[in-house]
């Protein structure tokens, strides 16, 4: 019996159901004698790295299950870095299903969960940032998603780590040649370069911690509420911005009366848009429980959109109707707030500005005047949102997007701000000397460089089958 | 069948005094075998002992029943404790001393010492019955018999001395090298490869115009290196006296490269990085007008000036030359030109962590043999080799210093697992645990395994166990004792120039406070023994027991990992996921430990992965 990491492995690796074509991949050191079992051209061809052979795929008693291209990658030239055999078949699943039962006769088994990623970082072709951004890649449902995960798999943000690496490593080399060698008379390192130098990380370091939130954004996409009193227009307002009929709209005060939820792109990014009901006091069940959601849902926004009638602020008093509005929303420091006074096709230019000095004063990250019935609207809200929820311009730098990436370079981060304090006390050298390896060895642990059993079980049960 | 012993310790360095006096002391019959008896513990390079993590070993043997700490207090004619102004770890004592009495005292603790047997003569091979160690045969092709044998020639093994491009065979001037023993290792398929060290050149105290030059003092205090040794000095204190070199001495070097053999490729072995030559020196750090260096005597009585960071091997007439550039040397008459010594060395990761060989039984290394440079670093080995090869022959189990309780353990393990292509010094960043192993509390790590040992006398440890005891109970008291913040208490508090007490804190909590002394917490009615055997070492414990247990957190994370143990038989080629390099390494360090195969270099991350998931999937490992 050879050993799990010994065997040869076959997966489906296009989506599961049915498609014009599936591809199933076999990767080990028996990938090319099991495959050439079920074909004669592969049997008789001198078989070379890169090439695609067209061939019918024979059961073993050489009945045909279907034409197919195998394509042969060399031990070493593929991704897993083991020899390599992917199988182009027709979508069937009755044929998928066929093959990869003649291939597991043959002596192959079904792949584990993220076996074949775990098997290129196993074979050094990949760190652990490029095999997360597999995953992120393969997950990725907008454009900007695949773009941060494809940046991470061509090795960017490794090399934004590594650079802290080799940044931190020289000044680590420094203090500790500061402490064996007193006795050479060797010029020891200043500490205002050391404290320059470190400030440095620190400053790279906590982009690459802000990025995660833009990362998250991006790879999960925008979490909107949209949080009002009764029928100031919030159903119309999904509908305009997911360019969808989603939501009933109707005169009536209190018509959603559930959360509903859509989503959309804008320019690449993925938002999520949650309508909800109206809140105000009422003694029908069901939209008590509905406001009650309402508040729920806006407690996991990313943004909160406060939206409020013009037409009723002009004829009310403006100022409390905004304040009464915004203390129905929940309170949470991380949640970004816009007020969106919509219908603002229904007023005078002369209130509107009225309006917007009023709501100057509103606790509310931006205020945006709007109107469902404009279909420009769409393109203004969004952008504002996407201007309100995060700096999207790390889509050109380097992005972290999982939370192991994040945990070790917050703890990172904070051995460095410990080791500054330090040097700033004129503590001893080894107490710096302590901090700035721990914040090395987590460093080194996002990119795999060291071993961390933890880490390993958790980058690898987060991928499915076959990828 | 000629004489026979239980143990023959080959070399009357550092090393071989340390592992034949073990031997000796627990009770084995043991004969140490020198080519010149003379120069038994001869301090070949420079006059002093001790140093950064170096002293912390020379502790660290003293305790555990060694000779070197008291030959270095009796021998010392300047004390410093380096980095004094730093962190209690990373302080470090350093002797010099006086070579001559230095040697003289070992020689006459060798030849007092029951048990062993001393002999003039050069070892040309070991006697072997197929990959046992029976003994040695001398040059005279006499053979005696031994149930081990550690070998333990320093520089000696294939020893080439340079003198610009005048080549001599020797270990050291004045002695022969010695042929045979590296070649009879190599053919049994030991990994022999080649180092190099040097040495700088010896003046006449009298030729050097001291007035160019500047004092340097060494430390009113006294720290003795061996627990049983006085707290006054020994011998009257001496300064040493510190100059550098000149951008003409650089030019004259730079003119002369051409005849140094380290750079027109005549020595191949690998030198000291840390310890380079002034022609590496000058390469290296070209942008460097000068470097200094210290002019320390060799000792009392002798005429010999050593030049610190100087070591070179250029030819006699262009060091003459470069010599009189250094002010202070401009009429220097040298006494003996310094010179480079290329030698064998067998790579470590040929010895188990008791320091006898994997391929052959019974036989022991330790020092530079090993790859190690320095006499402390030579001393621990030796010390362990002769100690384990006792073990052995008494059928004990083996003598392994864990990497938390003893330099000398990291110094080990890191040779044995890590193997060393230059040669290998001691540092404290070489020591994870560098904030519990202080030259301090040298007792405290390390009396109990010494009463383990059963070197030191009863009494000593006795003595040495009461200091320890003292100290925990005192640590014991400090973070029961509780003071209020009575207004008088704040008041001499506030006097004191630290800030007043909110609410009752432990005593251990006030002297945390870097302001506050054990001489301001008797004013509070704090009483305790005025013992700074004592109290030193219990106040760093208080002082600093943030960062303690901060290093101890970290450490305890990876425990688990780093004990988990790897079954001695397996077969890392069955293991998926390991390059042939890996494997290679592997198999032929064979870590214990998961902990130990990480530090193997060229090992990655990955390969212990895979050896995790062998491990767990074979169950052979339960984490």
């Amino acid at each position: 019996m050879l050993e799990r990491n010994e065997q040869t492995i076959c997966a489906i690796s296009t989506p599961h159901g049915v498609g014009g074509i599936a591809v199933i991949r076999v990767s080990g050191p028996r990938s090319l004698e099991i495959c050439k079992n079920f074909s004669n051209v592969l049997k008789n061809k001198k078989i070379e790295s890169h090439r695609v052979y067209f061939s019918d795929f024979l059961d073993l008693k050489s009945n045909k299950v279907d034409e197919v291209l195998f394509t042969f990658f060399e031990k070493g030239k593929s991704f897993t870095g083991e020899e390599t055999i992917e199988i182009s078949c027709h979508g069937s699943r009755f044929v998928t299903q066929q093959i990869l039962d003649l291939l597991i006769k043959a002596g192959a088994r079904m792949a584990d969960k993220g076996e074949f990623t775990y098997r290129a970082f196993m074979n050094g072709k990949l760190d652990l940032i490029q095999a997360e951004s597999v995953l992120g890649l393969i997950e990725s449902q907008n454009k900007a998603a695949a773009k941060v995960a494809l940046r991470q798999l061509d090795g960017y943000v490794s090399q934004e780590f590594e650079k802290n690496i080799s940044d931190l490593t020289w000044c680590l080399a420094h203090i500790e040649a500061s402490i064996d060698f007193i006795e050479q008379g060797i010029e020891v390192v200043d500490n205002n370069v050391l404290t320059e130098k470190l400030k440095l990380i620190l400053h790279s370091l906590e982009k690459l911690i802000q990025s995660y939130n833009s990362g998250r954004l991006i790879k999960d996409g925008i979490r909107v509420a949209l949080i009002g009193a009764p029928n100031v227009g919030k159903s119309s307002l999904l509908n305009l911005l997911v360019k969808n009929e989603k939501a009933i709209v109707t005169p009536v005060a209190g018509t959603t009366r559930d959360v509903i939820e859509s989503e959309t792109i804008y320019e690449g990014l993925k938002f999520n848009i949650i309508d909800t009901a109206g809140l105000r006091e009422t003694q029908d069940q069901i939209e008590v429980i509905g406001i009650d959601r309402s508040k729920k849902e806006a407690e996991k926004a990313d943004v909160i959109c406060i939206v409020v009638d013009a037409t009723s602020l002009v004829s009310a008093s403006g100022a409390n109707e905004i304040k009464d509005t915004l203390k129905q929303v929940p309170e949470r420091k991380d949640v970004k707030k816009i007020l969106l006074i919509n219908k603002k096709d229904a007023i005078t230019e002369a209130q509107a500005r009225e309006l917007l000095k009023v709501a100057a004063n509103a606790q509310v990250n931006s205020v945006l005047m709007t109107s469902s019935q404009v279909q420009q609207s769409r393109a203004e809200i969004l952008e504002e949102i996407k201007k309100t929820v995060g700096n999207f311009d790390y889509l050109e730098e380097a992005v972290i997007s999982t939370a192991r990436q994040l945990e070790q370079a917050e703890y990172s981060f904070e051995m460095i701000s410990k080791s500054l304090r330090e040097l700033e006390n004129n503590m001893g050298a080894e107490f710096v000397a302590m901090y700035l390896k721990e914040s090395l060895v987590s460093l080194q642990k996002i990119l795999g460089q060291v071993y961390d059993d933890q880490i390993m079980d958790r980058v690898f049960k987060e991928f499915c089958l076959g990828k | 069948m000629g004489v026979s012993y239980d143990l023959i310790v080959v070399g009357g360095g550092h090393a071989g005094v340390e592992a034949c006096l073990a031997s000796a002391r627990l009770g084995l019959n043991t004969l140490l075998v020198t080519t010149n008896v003379e120069r038994i513990a001869y301090m070949s390079c420079n006059p002093s002992i001790g140093g950064l993590a170096k002293g912390h070993m020379v502790r660290e043997i003293d305790v555990l029943g060694g000779q070197m700490g008291i030959a270095a207090d009796e021998s010392c004619i300047q004390f410093k404790r380096l980095n004094s102004s730093r962190g209690p770890a990373v302080r470090g004592s350093r002797a010099q001393c006086d070579k001559h009495i230095y040697s003289d005292l070992q020689k006459k603790v060798l030849r007092a010492q029951k048990n062993l047997s001393i002999v003039e003569g050069e070892v040309k091979r070991l006697i072997l019955n197929k990959n046992i160690c029976e003994g040695v045969v001398l040059q005279d092709g006499s053979e005696i018999f031994s149930k081990a044998v550690t070998i333990t020639t320093g520089t000696f093994m294939n020893g080439v001395m340079h003198f610009g491009l005048k080549q001599i065979s020797g270990g050291r001037i004045g002695d022969k090298a010695s042929l045979g023993l590296s070649d009879q290792l190599a053919e049994f398929g030991f990994e022999v490869k080649r180092l190099k060290t040097g040495t700088p050149a010896r003046l006449h105290k009298d030729s050097i115009d001291w007035s160019k030059t500047r004092p340097e003092y060494g430390d009113d205090v006294f720290y003795p290196f061996a627990h049983t040794s006085k707290k006054d000095f020994y011998l009257p204190q001496v300064a040493c006296y510190l100059s550098n070199t000149t951008e003409k001495t650089h030019e004259i070097i730079r003119a002369n490269l051409d005849k140094s053999p380290m750079f027109c490729g005549i020595i191949e072995g690998v030198g000291p990085r840390y310890c380079p030559s002034i022609e590496d020196k000058i390469t290296r750090f070209s942008d460097r007008l000068s470097h200094q260096t210290f002019l320390e005597p060799e000792g009392l009585t002798t005429d010999l000036i050593y030049l610190q960071g100087i070591s070179t091997s250029l030819p006699e007439e262009v060091q003459d030359q470069f010599l009189r550039t250094i002010p202070g040397l401009e009429n220097v008459k040298v006494v003996r030109y310094g010179y480079a010594v290329e030698y064998d060395y067998v790579e470590p990761t040929q010895i188990f962590h008791r320091l006898e060989t994997r391929p052959i039984e019974n036989l022991f290394l330790a020092g530079q043999i090993n790859g190690t440079s320095g006499y402390e670093e030579a001393a621990a080995q030796g010390f362990v080799a002769g100690v384990n090869a006792a073990h052995k022959i008494l059928g004990r189990e083996e003598f392994i210093l864990d990497r938390d309780k003893a330099y000398i353990g990291v110094l080990i393990d890191d040779l044995v697992t890590k193997g060393t292509r230059e040669p290998y010094r001691m540092f404290t960043s070489r020591a994870e645990h560098r904030l519990v192993l202080r030259e301090d509390n040298t007792i405290d790590r390390l009396s109990p395994v010494s009463r383990g040992l059963g070197i030191v006398p009863p009494e000593n440890l006795d003595k040495l166990e009461t200091i320890k005891f003292k100290r925990e109970e005192l640590l014991n008291r400090l973070s029961q004792g509780v003071v209020y913040p009575k207004p008088e208490t704040n008041n001499l508090i506030q006097e004191m120039g630290s800030t007043p007490l909110l609410k009752p804190v432990k005593f251990s909590e006030l002297l945390r406070r870097p302001e506050v002394s054990f001489d301001f917490l008797s004013k509070l009615g704090f009483e305790y023994e005025n013992n700074n055997d004592v109290l030193d070492s219990v106040e760093i414990e208080v002082k600093y027991s943030g960062y303690i247990k901060k290093q101890n957190e970290i450490i305890a994370q990876t425990k688990k990992f780093e004990m988990a143990p790897i079954p001695s038989g397996l077969d890392y080629a069955v293991i998926k996921g390991l390059s042939s390099e890996e494997i290679d390494k592997l198999a032929k360090v064979r870590p214990r430990t998961l902990g130990q195969a990480q530090r193997i270099s060229g090992v990655n991350p990955s390969a212990l992965q895979a050896i995790m998931i062998y491990l767990k999937g074979t169950k052979q490992i339960d984490i």
